[in-house]
């Protein structure tokens, strides 16, 4: 019966996201855990004159596997793909193919039910676009990032001649974005960031959701030296380990929260998006603009954000001062 | 109630999954349906994942019609996959995507207007192999013979030319790269030289698009072509399918086939009726897939059962029995 609750949100996907038009060829690929939420999405692209296919595959075993060669070769052949899938397939050839046909691409990882009915579907990402995009262009104009929290992160970083992303829901063709997280991230540089990170909010991987207590990230050379606190911290820090490779320990992304409908559930499409709250992504960094490519990509996320860029205060606990 | 017919219908998912197209451990099945047909998908999906293969199923709207291509993304699929599983409402059997399949060696399993029930029980209970060399023997002789003749109580009475056109065995099994067929369909069949039929057929059986038929459909042949039909209702309705169709071509007398199922029953399901053992299919229209020279806008199958089929004078099948 959830479906009847997902379909106002279903619609925002495929009117003010991808603007959907009469007679386009729509492509969902989900995974065997998402095909409900798949379900609605194709109703709502049929509304729209939309000729869905829907490609049900079996769930990757980690986030960023490449999906099998037949679903890849079928994305190059769509106008827009809807990606609602349980494990990320955002980081991969695939996607990248697909947007390089000229897709307009939306990912929706992780996605749950919830996020299909209320919180930051409900933002008018019109509105917030221009918001977003200024906010990157100061990231990609900046050289020194400096992160502090009431909590106690401070985390100085280079982000010199790195790209400004900004995420904002709407697609055109040959891009891709994520939904419904509105946000402004950039990639340091390697080996540069420095300090501590508090995470005191979520994070959205690994079944950790919500925290119940701070992680607490030292940071030397860029790379993640130790993780402590409760049982959360212990689970991501044993999972990283447990790659057994250094750059998984990369801090990979600065990125902040600018959706206003965003709630802190758990979700990482969802929790990413909040407004005035900052994650730090975790692995990779090579779609944001960096040259590491590593085995995962986690966030941790923290709540109301302080950020200067080279001095200038752009977020001030979690309010933007642009 | 749904979730226990899928209960049953995983033999026949198997069945179509370990025999017909022997799956491999690691090979990329697709499973090709549209919204009429899912929970088929699923099953077959359910047999495919169990074996260790990569199981995909891509749901497309339904085709307006048979034969109409897939869409763009659907049809590269089906190119870069091992085994495609065709479950669909509307037949994508021929068309340029399923050709580029088997072009490029994948094997693929044609289902179109498959029930429910005909995974549960039926025509995907036989032993496909076993039947195998039965049906590629009449095959050969089909092959070989320069003229046919089909008898029936009823009245059939038909001759037709198949000098120089060979004869295909569908087998239920597409084990091989490039490998198509159509279970739980078995038959021995052949596209008669086109303008060369003479005679009558009183179908007695089913017929494509009607289904079983209540009092028989007497068609009159002459030079190959279907010239008059007499009977009830039924007569009716095939009258008024090949007129609405708009093209001479669906008048030709197509095909000749002999079932070879013994699980198949007669039912008014196309894939169960043909395959049926001993059931005799003469059919109109299309025969370009398989030798012929036609392409009609229309391929319709007519079956008669207890017929008798005579190769240059000998007979091959004597009321619905094999002689050979």
């Amino acid at each position: 019966m959830k479906n009847i609750l997902m379909m106002k949100g279903a619609r925002t996907l495929v009117d003010a996201c991808t603007r959907i038009k009469e007679g386009e060829k729509v492509l969902i690929v989900t995974d065997t855990e998402k095909v409900g939420i798949a379900e609605v999405v194709a109703a709502a692209a049929n509304e729209r004159g939309g000729e869905v296919t829907m490609a049900i595959m079996v769930p990757r075993k980690t986030d960023g596997e490449e999906p099998p060669h037949p679903v890849a070769e079928a994305m190059k052949k769509y106008d827009v793909i809807f990606i609602p899938v349980m494990k990320s397939i955002t980081h991969t050839q695939a996607v990248k193919n697909a947007a390089a046909a000229g897709a307009r691409i939306l990912v929706m990882t992780h996605f749950s039910e919830e996020t299909l009915i209320s919180g930051g579907i409900d933002c008018d990402f019109e509105a917030q676009k221009p918001i977003c995009q200024g906010v990157a262009r100061i990231l990609e104009q900046g050289k020194r990032l400096h992160l502090t929290t009431q909590r106690g992160t401070h985390l100085r970083a280079n982000i010199e001649g790195r790209r400004g992303n900004s995420l904002y829901c709407i697609v055109e063709p040959g891009q891709f974005s994520t939904v419904p997280t509105i946000e402004a991230n950039v990639s340091p540089i390697e080996g540069s960031a420095e300090g501590v990170i508090v995470a005191d909010a979520s994070v959205p991987y690994l079944g950790i959701g919500v925290l119940r207590e701070p992680v607490t990230l030292q940071v030397k050379n860029g790379m993640i030296t130790s993780i402590e606190g409760g049982s959360q911290a212990q689970i991501l820090a044993e999972n990283l380990k447990s790659f057994g490779t250094p750059n998984v320990y990369n801090v990979a992304e600065v990125g902040i929260g600018l959706n206003p409908k965003s709630r802190m559930i758990g979700v990482m499409l969802e929790d990413e998006g909040v407004f005035g709250s900052v994650h730090i992504g975790i692995g990779s960094n090579l779609t944001l603009g960096g040259n590491l490519k590593t085995a995962c990509h986690y966030d941790v996320l923290m709540w109301r954000g302080t950020i200067e860029i080279d001095g200038r205060l752009i977020l001030e606990n979690g309010q933007l001062r642009i | 109630m749904e979730a226990f017919r899928e209960i049953q219908m995983i033999a026949g998912a198997s069945k179509l999954v370990n025999d017909c197209a022997r799956v491999k451990p690691g090979e990329k099945v697709l499973i090709t349906t549209d919204y009429e047909k899912l929970s088929i998908a699923r099953s077959l999906a359910t047999a495919a994942y169990e074996v260790g293969a990569e199981p995909i199923i891509m749901i497309m709207p339904p085709r307006p019609a048979h034969g109409v291509d897939p869409p763009p993304g659907v049809a590269e699929a089906m190119r870069v996959s091992d085994v495609v599983f065709q479950p669909t409402a509307k037949s994508i059997a021929h068309t340029p995507a399923t050709h580029k399949t088997k072009e490029s060696g994948g094997r693929t399993i044609v289902m179109a207007e498959f029930t429910e029930g005909m995974m549960i029980s039926g025509g995907l209970e036989a032993d496909f192999e076993l039947q195998r060399p039965l049906c590629e023997k009449m095959c050969q002789l089909l092959t070989e013979a320069k003229e046919a003749r089909v008898l029936q109580e009823l009245g059939t009475d038909i001759t037709m030319s198949l000098e120089g056109r060979k004869g295909r065995a569908l087998v239920g099994l597409a084990t091989e790269p490039g490998g198509y067929s159509a279970p739980p369909n078995i038959e021995a069949s052949i596209a008669p030289v086109e303008g060369t039929a003479n005679g009558t057929i009183i179908v007695n059986g089913s017929i494509s698009g009607i289904g079983l038929l209540r009092s028989p459909v007497t068609i009159r042949v002459k030079d190959g072509n279907a010239v008059s039909f007499a009977g009830g209702e039924e007569a009716q309705r095939l009258k008024q399918i090949l007129e609405s169709s708009n093209d001479p071509l669906v008048y030709n007398i197509g095909e000749l086939g002999i079932g070879f199922n013994p699980k198949a029953k007669l039912q008014g399901l196309m894939l169960e009726d043909e395959g049926s053992f001993g059931s005799v299919h003469i059919a109109l229209g299309s025969n370009a897939d398989f030798g012929g020279k036609t392409r009609a806008s229309r391929h319709i199958d007519n079956i008669m059962r207890g017929a008798t089929v005579i190769l240059d004078g000998k007979s091959v099948l004597d009321k619905g029995q094999p002689k050979i």
